[in-house]
C-alpha cells in the first residue's frame, strides 16, 4: 500500500501499517505477542525523574512510537496518542503479551530496573534497527539529563531535531515489486518438542562472550559471526532431533532477520527487514560442524543479495497491493491472516536468529554504558528464539525459551565453550 | 536521596513511594558510593533480574475477583432479560402466556451458568443443585403448559438418564490421563448410551412395551467408531509397540 500523505500533527493524520505489521497485527496473540525488548545497562542507577523527562522528551522525536493501533474497516492504522508513556517497573517475565485491542496504550513499553532501561516495543510498530535508534536517544538523552556532556551525538537523533520525513515513511511501500518469480514454498522443518510454559513464564538465558574472541573463532573458520551463530544453532538443534526417539527426520531450517536498509536506501525507523534462512536438511544424514559452517556460509552469500531479497519482497507486497485484497474488509481478513499463519507462519522454521550487531555511542554517553541486550519475541511454535547484539567487547546472546526443558541452551552454549570461547551464562529461571 | 529497594532506582526528591511498584516507601539513602556499597549483590545480577518483583500480578484482579463479576454480570444480564420478557408479555396481552417459557428457560439457563462459578472447586455441593435443577425445570414446564401427565413416564427417566451419563462423561474425562482421541472416543459413547436412555421411555410411552428401537441403530453406528478411536489413541497416537502387540517379528532364540 503506498504512503498516505497526511500532514503530521494534524487532526486526521495516521499511519497505515506496513506490509510486516499488517500481518503481525492481525496474528499478534499470547503464544506469539511479537513482542520484543532491546536494552542498556549503564554504570549506576537509574534515576527515575530524568528518565521520565527523558522519555517525554524522545517520545515527541519518535511520533511514529507515540502511537495507538485502531481498526479501520480494511485496515489496522496507527493513530497518534497524545497521553504520554511513562516508565513502567521491570518484570521477571518480560516481553509479554500486549493487547492491541485495549484502546489508548502505547505499543511501547519502556521499564526500568536498578541500572537497566529497557524498551519493549511490539513488532508492527519498528524492527530491531529502528528500536535501537530510540534506546540510544533514550539513552543519550538521559545521560545528558543526569549531567554528562556531550557535543556530538554521532547520528543519534537529539530531541530537538527535526523529524525526518523519511523516518516514517512505509519503505515496504516504495520498494517496485517487479518480476521476479516467488521465492520456493518450505517444508515443514523440525520443531523443538516438550512441555511449553504455561502463563506468563518466559525463560531468559543470557550468555556473555568476548566480541574480539568470538570473531577471531569466526574469521578461524572463514565465517561472519553471525553465520557462526547460526551454525552453532543448527548444530544444536541437530543435537536435540537425533537424542530424541522418533527417527523421522527434518530439515532443520533456521531464519535470520535481515535489515534492508543496505540494499534498499531508507531513513525509516518503522519496519524494514526480510528474512534469510538457513537450512540443513537431517534427512541427507548427519551433519559435522564445519559441514554446517560450509553450509551456513554458502547460504548467506546466496540469499543476501538484492536479487533474492526482490522475491520475497514481491510475494509480501503484491497480495497487499492487490485491488481484491484492499477492498476485503478487516473482519474478514484476520481470520484469513490466522488461517495462513497457523498453517504456515512457524511451520517451515525450526528457530530465529536475530543479530542487531554492534551498537555505537559517543565516547562521554559509551563511558556509562556497561552493556546492551535483546531479546527476541516469545513463540510457541518454535519455542527458543535468539538475539545477539554487541557492545565494545560484551557479545550479548540472550536466548528466549518457553520450552521447561533447558536442553537447547545447555548444547549451544556448550558448543560454543567447545569452540574455545569463555561464556558466562545466567538465566531468570 | 530516595532509593526503592524493589526497583532498585533514585526517586524524585520528596517522593513517598515508587511510582512504578507503588511498593512500600522509598528507603532513604545517604550518598551516592554509600548506596553501590549497600547493593552489592544487586548491581552484580542486573543484567537479568531474576528477584523482581512482579508488579503486573498486583494489579491483575484474582481468579475469584473475576469470577465474582462474571457472576454479578450473569445474574444482573438474566434478572434484566427475565424482567423485560415479562413486562412484554404484560404489556400487550393480558395476562402472562409465552413468556413464561421463556422464563423457565432463562432461570434454568442462569443456574446452569451461575452455579458453577459459585460452586468452584465443591463438585458434590454443585452436583446437589444442578442434579434436582433440571427435573424441577420440567416441572415449571409443565405446568406452564397445565399437564404434567408426560413427566414421570418420559421426562423424568430421559432428564436422570442425560445427567447420569454428562456426570459419567465428565468424571472418565477428568480421571483419563491423557487427552486426544479418547475425547470423541468417550463422548461418543455416552451419547449412544443416552440414546438408549431416551429410546426406552419413549418407547414404553407410545407402545406400551419395554423395547428399544432406533436407539439401537444408533448405537451400533457409534460404539465401534469411538472403539476405534480409543484404538488409536492408545495403541497408535500413544506410539505402542505395535511389532510387541502383534508379534510382528520373531528374533532368534539365542
Amino acid at each position: 500500500m503506498a504512503n498516505i500523505k497526511i500532514p503530521s500533527g494534524s487532526k486526521d493524520s495516521f499511519w497505515p501499517l506496513d506490509n510486516s505489521a499488517v500481518f503481525m497485527a492481525s496474528i499478534s496473540n499470547h503464544s506469539t505477542p511479537y513482542m520484543f525488548r532491546v536494552s542498556c545497562e549503564l554504570d549506576d542507577i537509574v534515576h527515575l525523574p530524568a528518565l521520565e523527562e527523558a522519555l517525554s522528551r524522545c517520545m515527541a522525536r519518535f511520533p511514529s512510537f507515540a502511537t495507538e493501533l485502531r481498526v479501520g474497516v480494511f485496515w489496522y492504522y496507527l493513530e497518534p496518542l497524545s497521553k504520554p508513556l511513562h516508565v513502567t517497573v521491570d518484570t521477571r517475565y518480560p516481553v509479554e503479551y500486549h493487547s492491541l485491542r485495549k484502546q489508548g496504550r502505547h505499543l511501547v513499553r519502556v521499564r526500568a530496573y536498578a541500572s537497566r532501561i529497557s524498551c519493549e516495543f511490539h513488532h508492527l510498530l519498528t524492527d530491531g534497527t529502528g528500536a535501537l535508534e530510540f534506546l540510544r536517544a533514550l539513552v543519550a538523552e538521559y545521560l545528558t539529563l543526569r549531567g554528562v556532556s556531550c557535543e556530538d551525538w554521532e547520528g543519534i537523533k537529539k530531541p530537538d531535531s527535526p523529524v525526518l520525513p523519511g523516518e516514517l515513511s512505509d519503505s515496504y511501500a516504495e520498494l517496485p515489486l517487479g518480476k521476479a518469480p516467488l521465492p520456493e514454498s518450505l517444508s515443514p522443518a523440525f520443531h523443538l518438542s516438550g512441555e511449553r510454559y504455561s502463563g506468563l513464564a518466559y525463560r531468559v538465558t543470557s550468555g556473555t562472550l568476548s566480541v574480539a574472541e568470538t570473531l577471531s573463532v569466526a574469521r578461524a573458520h572463514g565465517v561472519t559471526l553471525t553465520e557462526l551463530l547460526a551454525a552453532c544453532y543448527l548444530a544444536a538443534l541437530q543435537d536435540i532431533h537425533e537424542a530424541e526417539t522418533h527417527a523421522e527426520w527434518r530439515p532443520i531450517r533456521v531464519q535470520v532477520p535481515v535489515n534492508i536498509r543496505r540494499f534498499f536506501p531508507s531513513e525509516t525507523i518503522r519496519n524494514f527487514f526480510l528474512f534469510i534462512t538457513v537450512t540443513i536438511d537431517r534427512r541427507l544424514g548427519h551433519w559435522v560442524f564445519p559441514e554446517i559452517l560450509e553450509r551456513v556460509r554458502d547460504e548467506f552469500r546466496l540469499n543476501l543479495t538484492r536479487k533474492e531479497l526482490c522475491r520475497q519482497i514481491r510475494r509480501n507486497g503484491r497480495w497487499e497491493r492487490s485491488l481484491y485484497t484492499r477492498l476485503v474488509p478487516l473482519a474478514v481478513k484476520n481470520p484469513v491472516l490466522k488461517l495462513v499463519a497457523s498453517l504456515s507462519a512457524d511451520r517451515p522454521f525450526s528457530g530465529n536468529v536475530s543479530n542487531l550487531q554492534a551498537v555505537r555511542m559517543p565516547a562521554p554517553f559509551a563511558a556509562h554504558i556497561k552493556r546492551f541486550d535483546v531479546l527476541p519475541s516469545r513463540s510457541r511454535g518454535i519455542g527458543a528464539n535468539m538475539g545477539v547484539i554487541s557492545w565494545n567487547d560484551a557479545l550479548s546472546i540472550t536466548v528466549g525459551n518457553i520450552l521447561t526443558s533447558r536442553e537447547f541452551e545447555r548444547i549451544f552454549f556448550r558448543r560454543l565453550s567447545g569452540l574455545g570461547l569463555s561464556v558466562r551464562v545466567e538465566s531468570n529461571e | 536521596m530516595l532509593y526503592c529497594q524493589r526497583c532498585k532506582v533514585s526517586l524524585a526528591d520528596g517522593a513517598s513511594r515508587c511510582p512504578l511498584c507503588l511498593g512500600p516507601s522509598a528507603e532513604t539513602l545517604g550518598d551516592r558510593s554509600g548506596e553501590v556499597a549497600a547493593a552489592p549483590e544487586d548491581r552484580a545480577r542486573v543484567s537479568i533480574a531474576r528477584d523482581i518483583w512482579n508488579a503486573e500480578d498486583g494489579s491483575r484482579l484474582s481468579f475469584a475477583e473475576r469470577r465474582k463479576i462474571v457472576m454479578e454480570l450473569l445474574t444482573v444480564s438474566f434478572a434484566f432479560a427475565l424482567v423485560i420478557t415479562l413486562a412484554l408479555d404484560a404489556l400487550f396481552v393480558p395476562g402472562l402466556s409465552w413468556s413464561l417459557y421463556v422464563s423457565v428457560i432463562l432461570v434454568l439457563v442462569w443456574i446452569f451458568s451461575f452455579m458453577p462459578l459459585a460452586f468452584w472447586g465443591h463438585p458434590w455441593l454443585l452436583l446437589s443443585v444442578l442434579g434436582p435443577a433440571l427435573p424441577l425445570g420440567l416441572i415449571a414446564w409443565g405446568l406452564c403448559i397445565g399437564s404434567l401427565s408426560w413427566f414421570l413416564p418420559v421426562g423424568l427417566p430421559i432428564v436422570i438418564a442425560f445427567e447420569s451419563v454428562a456426570i459419567s462423561v465428565l468424571v472418565l474425562l477428568h480421571v483419563m490421563k491423557s487427552h486426544g482421541l479418547n475425547i470423541p472416543a468417550v463422548i461418543l459413547v455416552g451419547l449412544g448410551v443416552l440414546c438408549v436412555g431416551i429410546d426406552v421411555p419413549v418407547h414404553y410411552a407410545i407402545a406400551g412395551i419395554w423395547g428399544l428401537s432406533w436407539s439401537l441403530v444408533v448405537a451400533f453406528s457409534v460404539f465401534p467408531v469411538a472403539g476405534l478411536f480409543f484404538y488409536l489413541h492408545y495403541r497408535i497416537l500413544k506410539k505402542a509397540s505395535l511389532r510387541k502387540l502383534f508379534r510382528l517379528l520373531v528374533f532368534p532364540l539365542l
